[in-house]
């Protein structure tokens, strides 16, 4: 017995030594979830899937996130009520409205990141491109280059003086320079213009090339860069924005849809009049989707349009907005004015329970009813905090999705759309005192919903139309500055100091780069 | 490597093939006296694993029948209790030594043991007997308050939530600073455990606080914790030493031990809650200041309905037994704990199976442990991960006006909306979280000789994390979703492998010299997937048919680190043990390196001698002094894996239309860095450890300096940048310090004994640089805030000079003539000057134990406080301004504050940094052991205990010990409370039996 495991134990010893010499070891370890680029970059699915990540995150600067917020709010038509239960009240967007903003709001910071990392990913993107020895690079190189002057572009009008970095990679010990703006101006400009020759036509790229920058998605950022151009360097360019609103208007790929609002359907992906923006899929894993319906609309619209949510009923509008239109003008139909509300799709009187000043209102039932029905009043807002539920005009520009993920529509919205080209045209005619020629562009837009033709016009009609037109999507506040009214006083804003049209370098970005200078007054 | 778990299910099964030795008996006897050579009579002897047994007569003789390889133990009343084993001889004196004789002591080192009187190191124990009684899911609760030069912080008070551990300092700013487990020789990788919920980001209401890891351990299995606190006592950890170690143990079968039950109930309540508005007081100021405000009618104090009374309870059973060649013991626990905040608490299952075998005349020794727990989490949504217009539970249940009423007439919730949730009815989100955990360990160790011994060490650790949540299309959190649910499954798995060689031999008469040289393997694997669903065709599946949903993301993740590694040990004892040598050297090669820095060399030295055994040292009052100098340089490796690589990813699911077709979203997600290498740490430790009148008062100093360089930094990179952060070697921290332990045993009567234990540490911590060649920084910012508050960027600064965790922002000097706040501004510069505000390190801690025994009974009582640090209150900055109302419910001090205009916004600034000193009655422990005479039970006891009964602050938030996340990623910062769960007091009722 004993002898029997002796031999036991000493098997078992022999067998654990054995195992030791088994177990190979080593440091080389796998790498399973991450790519490395001496890998990745082989084919043109890999350079579209990184082209992708970059679209992604400049397209959902249109969603009404943060960067909506500072496009949007400073200017005189996008209002954020606070509400009497405390609902939006947000001192971050209440400093933007009052123009009352300082170096360290937070707004700035996300902002300037989010551009400048579109400006990070296409640097990465091209270097990495170029290293990968793959041929044909150059297109989407001109790609890369072409989004990268179109952060650049917003960096200059938000921000004003940044810094021009087109390396890989920042060294810490040689942190980028900044460039005034006049610098970043002639920057984008060539920028635009060479990429301009590399890129695809939109005529001869169809629907595959969707969401993409063309030639003219180019020149028409072209177009609004030298419109612009008094502001950022002092010295007019209209012939150039009229030359480059005609290159894109003679290419012929774009025209005016026939219904205003067509432009803003849930299904408008790939109009003829959508130059380029955010193409929103939200019903796709990973894609996303954008809340101006939900965000916009007072809680009853949820059971009045069939939501499957209930809107949160946060941003509105001033009556000055409502007012620049005209009774027949077809467009004046997107807002949700003061007085009785009407159910827009036929006309009657949306009845209520009860109206309540600090909670979501219940559509009348009759069959559920205790109290009511009493009509459901849309009253002006006095002032942007502690208002009621039902204070302040609303509008519903971007039509209802009935197919929504959640408050997530996938209405596409664009930076730029053909009836801005053809305005800015108009405007840089008027600007050279061909006012004739630009009434002309003026009556077209305004043809197309039903707007009585102007006899005449002058400069601010011209901004008063492109406030019709282009009512809430991102162009206001360079159009003031543009015509020097940014400052003035408006409705719950008092005039404000001539430095607050370039919004401050955030402090956190000079801490984080100290070559950068602090804007002018702040 | 793939073989390797099961060849391991082999080795363990080989483990049973022990056969019953069938040996001779004999008559043993001896005689016992005490450590003065007095026989002593009445000394129980008794054969383990039997219930034969004898006394010792008046002569302090005995005798009985046993056989050859029984243990024989011998036990007596506050002395030590001894084991012999029976071998070839007859006859066996044994001297008894006394309980408190703390040199005595067998201290648990890496990779061996140590007698604490040869210790070269700074090492505390914290054994089974002085753990803090009471309600403790988790090992480090055990010892809280117990250890000089060991801070913990429980985070919050929800059932479960993790601790911060830091010992000696915070060393790191962006790598780890928890310290390295190896719990039964198994050293274990936890923080990469994951923390995934959902893509909501900063609007998710769910908790984003990290599990506790060793909450899976059941603290009733412990036999020790010792805390390795130097470069001499962790180096032989090497690449993970520089946070120190806690070398946790677990509990052997003892001699005699058969049966023991222990179980307790508790009842826990807040201890205070915040002073917000009353409703009467609401409307008043509401109606004073001509202010519109929402009004229901309703008197409703929204924190009595959150909290409630919870009912905790615990059982563990554990028994064992064994004959001279093998034992075991075996254990059983389950407990139960409700959370003070409803729909919140935690069931815990563990099950524990050590044991033990010798053969070959004891040349062989094989042993092996097993451990499985199993936590369920109910966890409440309580985060401070909430931006402007997000909500949770605790931040609604203080914003909601008291004038709204917590249900309508049919007795459904009153709702306002998705942005302003009733907190009540957050119980209806679900939030479950299960966490298994299996540990297994077998050792194996042969005697080639005498002196040289091999070992064997094999370890499998699993850990399986899956988090469950539901948003419910019925409640308004998920109505715009309608219904929202996640699953998340994350796995963390290691296996270890370990071969030492240790020679140990008297090399003269007064010398001896002791070897070790090792070889250690081991990789850890992580992996996660995680799916999430929303507009499910019913939200009564929750997330069980998640495919009835529309898929919002389905991501999943894997990685693996290695680390390959060999030691050694020399121990060198001379002169009669006066002179004490310990070298250490450890080699690492760590996979998270690139191939420049693959491999790290870690070394030490430590010197000890022991004064009091010198011959011209002879001053009786002193019975012990002993002078420990040690020198050593460990490292941190604590980053996550393949950081030296360029990376490109995928960020969540994410994806973008581009010709009408998705494309998944690919971007750089890291830069390279292959000179990417280990934070080193050198330390310097000077100690001295006296006992005084014959051990009566013991204890220690120490006096240590840390330096760390080659910080693992994490920074921002400068926009414009292809990836947010980059990590590097930049930097260095300083840690310098003092620790003082003190054991005391006051009273030593037959009748009555006091004993106390007090410890104090001071660190003082301060960042050196923040630089290297091809980096400099002068600041970094850190420590962004949450809640409406203004600005919200960041709350704290790193800067040469001063310590992490240092609060740097505006100055508050008071109100001007409008009412709106002013802030120092002395440099003329436009804006108020941003300037040191505060610090989050404390001076120093102390832990106060006492213990008395006074006949049947014993009481002890712990008190533990911290002096000196500063908290931000952001939670108070949220609620504290006039403004807010009626918009948000505030507190009482806001409307009190008659200066300031309705016109001011939050703001932060000074004003909400308030000092976070506090001394907590941590716990009072009072027991009854009952007379067992003549029944079955060895020993009976009956306990209650109280946790937390009191707290002295100045802090006026929930509680001044905590740590709440902030909604950006990173090391979380100290001293912030924002929404943290409020840790509850708690009565206990406790029996505990031994058969």
């Amino acid at each position: 017995m004993k002898k029997y495991k002796y031999i036991l134990y000493k098997k078992f010893t022999i067998g654990v030594a054995a195992l030791l010499m088994l177990v190979g070891c080593g440091l080389d370890e796998e790498v399973y979830s991450v790519y490395t680029p001496e890998t990745f970059y082989s084919s043109e699915e890999s350079v579209l899937s990184s082209l992708s990540g970059v679209y992604r995150n400049f397209a959902l600067i249109t969603g009404m996130g943060i960067e909506y917020r500072v496009l949007e709010l400073p200017a005189d038509q996008v209002l954020l009520h606070g509400k009497i239960q405390g609902w939006w009240a947000n001192t971050d967007s209440e400093q933007l409205m009052e123009h009352k903003w300082d170096a360290s709001h937070a707004y700035f910071t996300t902002t300037w990141n989010t551009f400048f990392a579109t400006v990070g990913q296409t640097n990465g993107l091209i270097a990495s491109l170029e290293a990968s020895g793959m041929e044909d690079i150059e297109g989407p190189k001109a790609e890369l280059k072409a989004l990268r002057a179109y952060a650049y572009f917003y960096l200059m009008d938000l921000f004003g003086s940044v810094p021009i970095f087109l390396e890989p990679r920042v060294d810490p010990n040689n942190l980028p320079q900044q460039n005034s703006r006049a610098e970043v101006f002639d920057f984008v400009v060539s920028e635009l213009q060479e990429a301009a020759e590399m890129l695809p036509s939109k005529t001869t790229v169809g629907a595959e090339y969707y969401g993409r920058l063309t030639k003219e998605a180019v020149y028409a950022l072209l177009a609004t860069t030298y419109l612009n151009g008094e502001v950022y360097t002092g010295t007019a360019y209209n012939a150039e924005a009229i030359d480059y609103a005609n290159r894109v208007i003679e290419s012929g790929a774009y025209t005016l849809l026939p219904e205003y609002f067509e432009n803003f359907a849930p299904d408008n992906e790939r109009n003829s009049e959508f130059i380029f923006g955010g193409v929103y899929t939200p019903n796709v894993p990973g894609g996303i989707g954008q809340p101006f319906v939900q965000k916009v609309l007072p809680g009853i619209s949820g059971g009045l349009f069939g939501l499957p949510y209930t809107p949160q009923n946060g941003f509105g509008t001033r009556p000055s907005v409502e007012a620049l239109y005209s009774e027949e003008d077809a467009r004046k139909s997107m807002f949700l004015s003061h007085g009785e509300l009407r159910d827009p799709r036929n006309g009657e009187v949306v009845m209520v329970e009860r109206i309540v000043p600090d909670n979501n209102s219940q559509l009348y039932d009759p069959e559920r009813s205790n109290s009511g029905p009493v009509p459901y009043v849309i009253i002006p807002a006095t002032g942007i905090r502690n208002q009621p539920m039902n204070a302040g005009i609303k509008w519903i520009k971007w039509q209802i999705d009935p197919n929504t993920n959640g408050g997530n529509a996938s209405n596409d919205v664009a930076f730029i759309r053909y009836a801005d080209v053809l305005l800015t045209k108009a405007e840089a005619l008027a600007r050279q005192g061909d006012f004739e020629a630009a009434r002309l562009i003026i009556n077209e837009i305004r043809g197309r919903s039903g707007a009585t033709p102007l006899d005449s016009i002058n400069l601010d009609d011209i901004l008063d139309e492109r406030g019709r037109e282009l009512a809430f999507e991102m162009t206001r506040r360079r159009d003031l500055i543009r015509f020097g009214k940014f400052t003035d006083s408006w409705e719950f804003k008092e005039e404000s100091e001539p430095f607050r049209t370039i919004f401050p370098i955030p402090r956190t970005a000079i801490d984080a780069n100290p070559n950068l200078e602090q804007n002018p007054g702040y | 490597m793939k073989q390797f778990p099961k060849k391991l299910i082999v080795f363990f099964c080989c483990l049973f093939f022990n056969l019953v030795l069938f040996a001779q008996e004999k008559t043993v006897t001896g005689t016992v006296t005490d450590n003065n050579g007095v026989p002593m009579p009445g000394v129980n002897i008794l054969i383990d694993g039997t219930s034969e047994g004898t006394q010792t007569n008046f002569d302090g003789q005995y005798s009985l029948e046993a056989s050859r390889g029984d243990v024989l133990v011998f036990s007596f009343m506050g002395l030590q209790t001894m084991e012999v084993r029976v071998g070839a001889e007859d006859n066996y004196d044994v001297i008894m030594e006394a309980d408190n004789a703390s040199l005595q002591e067998v201290v648990v080192i890496g990779y061996g043991t140590e007698q604490r009187r040869d210790l070269t190191g700074a090492v505390s124990s914290v054994s089974s007997e002085d753990f803090n009684a009471g309600v403790a899911v988790a090992p480090e609760q055990l010892m809280q308050g117990k250890v000089a030069g060991v801070n913990i912080v429980q985070n919050s008070g929800q059932p479960g939530a993790a601790s911060t551990v830091q010992i000696r300092g915070s060393s790191s700013i962006s790598a780890g600073s928890d310290p390295l487990y190896v719990i039964d020789g198994v050293p274990l990788q936890f923080g990469s455990s994951n923390n995934f919920v959902s893509g909501m980001q900063g609007s998710s209401p769910f908790s984003s606080q990290p599990t506790n890891p060793l909450n899976t351990l059941n603290p009733a299995d412990i036999e020790s914790i010792d805390i390795l606190k130097d470069a001499s006592a962790t180096a032989i950890y090497g690449s993970r030493g520089a946070n120190g170690v806690i070398v946790i143990t677990t509990k052997s079968r003892k001699a005699n031990e058969t049966l023991t039950y222990d179980s307790y109930v508790g009842v826990s309540t807040i201890r205070e809650t915040l002073p917000f508005l009353s409703a009467s007081e609401y409307r008043n100021y509401a109606e004073n200041n001509d202010l519109e405000y929402p009004d229901e009618g309703a008197n409703t104090n929204w924190q009595d309905e959150i909290f409630r009374t919870a009912i905790s309870h615990n059982h563990n059973l554990a028994f064992g037994g064994g004959n001279a060649e093998s034992n075991y013991r075996a254990s059983l626990g389950y407990t139960s704990q409700e959370g003070i905040i409803l729909s919140s608490g935690l069931e815990k299952y563990t099950g524990r199976l050590n044991a033990n075998h010798r053969a070959l005349d004891d040349r062989l020794k094989i042993g092996f442990n097993m451990t499985y727990g199993n936590v369920a989490e109910d966890n409440t949504p309580v985060s401070s991960n909430v931006n402007n217009e997000g909500g949770n539970l605790l931040k609604d249940a203080l914003r909601w006006a008291p004038t709204l009423p917590v249900r309508n007439e049919d007795g459904s919730f009153y709702q306002l909306g998705e942005l302003r949730i009733n907190p009540v009815s957050w119980t209806e989100v679900d939030d479950e979280r299960n966490t298994e955990f299996f540990l297994g360990s077998g050792n194996f160790s042969y005697d080639i000789t005498n002196a040289l011994t091999f070992r064997v060490n094999l370890g499998l650790s699993n850990e399986n994390v899956q988090r469950f949540t539901n948003l419910p299309a019925t409640h308004p959190s998920g109505e715009t979703d309608r219904g929202r649910a996640s699953i998340n499954k994350a796995k963390n798995y290691s296996t270890l492998l370990e071969t030492t060689l240790n020679y140990s031999k008297a090399i003269t008469d007064n010398s001896h010299l002791d070897i070790l040289a090792g070889y250690s393997f081991q990789r850890f694997v992580y992996e996660y997937t995680f799916t999430e669903a929303n507009q499910f065709v019913s939200s009564s599946v929750k997330w069980n048919l998640i495919q009835s949903g529309n898929t919002l993301a389905n991501n999943s993740f894997k990685t693996a680190n290695r680390l390959e590694s060999i030691f050694g040990r020399l121990n060198y004892k001379l002169m009669d043990n006066r002179y004490i040598f310990t070298f250490t050297l450890r080699n690492d090669g760590s996979s998270r390196f690139g191939e420049n820095n693959r491999y790290g060399l870690f070394p030490s030295g430590a010197f000890a001698w022991r004064i009091s055994d010198e011959e011209f040292f002879n001053y009786e009052p002193i019975s012990n002094l002993k002078l420990r100098t040690g020198y050593g340089i460990t490292g941190n490796q604590e980053i996550p894996n393949d950081l030296y690589r360029q990376q490109l990813t995928i960020s969540g699911s994410a994806s973008y239309n581009l010709g009408g077709e998705t494309i998944p979203s690919v971007l750089p997600s890291n830069y390279a860095n292959p000179d990417l290498q280990w934070e080193q740490t050198s330390q310097l430790n000077i100690g001295l450890d006296f006992g005084i009148l014959n051990e009566r008062i013991s204890g220690s100093i120490d006096y240590y300096k840390k330096n760390t360089t080659d910080l693992l930094l994490q920074f921002s990179t400068t926009a414009p940048s292809v990836v947010n952060t980059q990590w590097a070697n930049v930097g260095e921290v300083q840690n310098e310090g003092f620790e003082l332990a003190i054991d005391a045993a006051i009273i030593q009567n037959e009748n009555f004994s006091w004993n106390t234990n007090f410890n104090w540490t001071r660190n003082r911590n301060e960042v050196i640089s923040l630089s290297n060649d091809q980096f400099s920084r002068d600041e970094i910012r850190t420590a962004p805030l949450s809640g409406v508050v203004t600005p919200k960027d960041f709350s704290q600064i790193i800067r040469p000079g001063l310590p992490i965790g240092t609060f740097y922002g505006r100055q508050f000097t008071g109100y001007d003539d409008e009412g709106m706040e002013t802030y120092l501004d002395v440099d003329g510069v436009e804006g108020a000057d941003l300037v040191v505000i505060g610090n989050a390190q404390p001076d120093f801690l102390y832990g106060f134990t006492n213990n008395f025994r006074w006949g049947d009974f014993d009481a002890s009582v712990t008190l533990r406080g911290v002096v000196g640090n500063d908290i931000m209150n952001n939670t108070a900055a949220e609620f504290s301004y006039p403004s807010s109302a009626p918009g948000l419910n505030v507190l009482r001090t806001a409307i009190e504050d008659t200066e300031i205009s309705r016109s001011q916004a939050p703001q932060i600034s000074s004003r909400w940094i308030e000092d976070g000193s506090y001394l907590r009655l941590d716990n009072i422990n009072i027991g009854y052991t009952i007379n067992t005479e003549n029944t079955v039970l060895q020993r009976a006891r009956v306990y209650v205990t109280g946790q937390n009964l009191f707290v002295i602050t100045n802090y006026s938030g929930f509680d001044p010990e905590v740590r709440t996340n902030t909604n950006q990623g990173g090391t979380a910062p100290i001293g912030i409370d924002y929404l943290a769960y409020p840790r509850p007091s708690v009565y206990q009722l406790g029996v505990s039996l031994s058969f």
